[in-house]
């Protein structure tokens, strides 16, 4: 997989420096107690 | 693209806003622990509900490891990208192999926040390779 480098989300890097495998960019969710913490009453 | 429950929204506005008796901010949000947060690694998918299990071996931290910079702040609704000015990097020295599946954002103390599958995954990596998240590549947002 060759991806440019500003998509890249992780890589995995050989002892020698060189990128074995990459994959993009990761988007995030909210958990369950960020979700509690915005909206206590589950409204 | 996802949106913002109305309610929600108005969590979020009235905690920081003078809705409160007096004109005082509206019902906070509880505070995290002002402390680094830290991103973990798991060998299964966490969930809204429940992390997943952490990887284990030399190499890898248990609670994750901290994020040592500020990320950009959000401005008029903007995403949050971590991490800033370097990447994070893990190397095997487990002996064995890791699948990594997904990660979690936390509190230092391990409360949750955030949390996202690795595109690809599961991500193998074999004993003495590094496994890094790029700058900038994990993205969190609202809108």
């Amino acid at each position: 997989m060759s991806l440019p480098l500003t998509e890249i989300g992780w890589q995995v890097v050989d002892p020698d420096g060189n990128v074995v495998e990459s994959g993009p960019l990761t988007i995030a969710h909210m958990t369950a107690e960020l979700v509690e913490q915005i909206n206590p009453e589950g409204n | 693209m996802a949106a913002i429950d109305a309610a929600l929204v108005s969590k979020i506005l009235n905690a920081t806003s003078p809705t409160g008796t007096g004109g005082v901010p509206g019902t906070a949000l509880t505070a995290l622990t002002a402390a680094a947060m830290k991103v973990r690694l798991n060998s299964t998918l966490s969930t809204a509900s429940a992390a997943g299990t952490e990887i284990t071996g030399a190499g890898y931290t248990a609670g994750g490891q901290s994020l040592s910079a500020a990320s950009a702040a959000s401005s008029a609704g903007s995403n949050v990208t971590l991490p800033t000015t370097t990447a994070l990097s893990w190397t095997n020295g487990s002996g064995g192999q890791w699948s990594i599946v997904s990660f979690d954002l936390t509190d230092s103390t391990g409360v949750r926040t955030w949390w996202g599958p690795f595109n690809g995954q599961p991500v193998l990596v074999a004993n003495g390779n590094t496994f890094q998240i790029a700058v900038g590549g994990i993205t969190l947002q609202l809108t």
